[in-house]
């Protein structure tokens, strides 16, 4: 018995292009592959949701982080202008919101390849979605579902 | 304007990555201006030292004809 993916859009080709079926059994495919569809969608959709989700909470607390941090160094300048500050105490400072600025850098940066990337990968039919992972990941979906046996010469 | 959908119906989400980068941005340009203070701040602490010493050397050769404010030799 061999194995072979047999993927989402390779159900529509088949109900496509298959002959001879009763319109019974091309309403029972068409309802199986709809169903995989509607899986499928799902699965992108919390895919694309996930990256998002985690997208906009970095996102957050760069705003956050940046209305502290401009509040605290307004702060610290007129305490350095009124004297309330030391010149080295107010060097250290600004180094320390030069240090936290720079790690928040790659996350403005990032963010719109990452939402790009994640779009791109959702932004297809459910059939290429399912062939782009089985690309990605080849062990873990060809040990996963998803696989269709079917009876080759070996077998006999 | 509509939103972009996916062949799945997936709506393209609209995130604050310009607002994040317009902040990011602000506050960068904030530190910056701190930074510009602080430089300007020891310039001047530099040159109020350079002429607090050359005061005091100046003083220093002219300490005798305090001594001896008529210059009798």
């Amino acid at each position: 018995m061999g194995v072979q993916a047999f993927f989402n859009d390779d159900a529509h080709e088949y109900l496509d292009t298959a002959r001879g079926l009763s319109e019974a059994d091309k309403r029972y495919v068409a309802e199986q592959i709809a169903k995989d569809d509607t899986r499928l969608a799902n699965i992108m959709a919390q895919h694309y949701g996930d990256t998002v989700a985690q997208i906009t909470a970095r996102l957050d607390s760069v705003l956050r982080t940046c209305d502290a941090g401009e509040e605290n160094i307004d702060a610290d300048i007129e305490a350095y202008q009124n004297g309330e500050l030391s010149e080295e105490e107010f060097g250290n400072r600004l180094a320390e919101y030069s240090r936290d600025l720079n790690n928040l850098r790659p996350v403005v940066e990032s963010a719109k390849s990452s939402e790009e990337r994640a779009w791109s990968e959702v932004s297809v039919t459910p059939g290429q979605y399912q062939r782009q992972v089985a690309k990605r990941f080849p062990a873990l979906f060809a040990n996963g579902r998803n696989l269709v046996r079917l009876p080759t010469l070996d077998d006999d | 304007m509509s939103k972009e959908k996916s062949p799945t119906n997936i709506a393209r989400a609209e995130l604050p990555i310009d607002r994040a980068k317009e902040r990011f941005g602000d506050v960068h340009r904030k530190l910056g201006e701190a930074w510009d203070l602080l430089r300007v701040g020891r310039q001047r602490a530099e040159e109020a030292q350079r002429a607090a010493a050359s005061r005091r050397s100046s003083d220093a050769t002219r300490a005798p004809a305090l001594d001896n404010p008529r210059a009798v030799r």
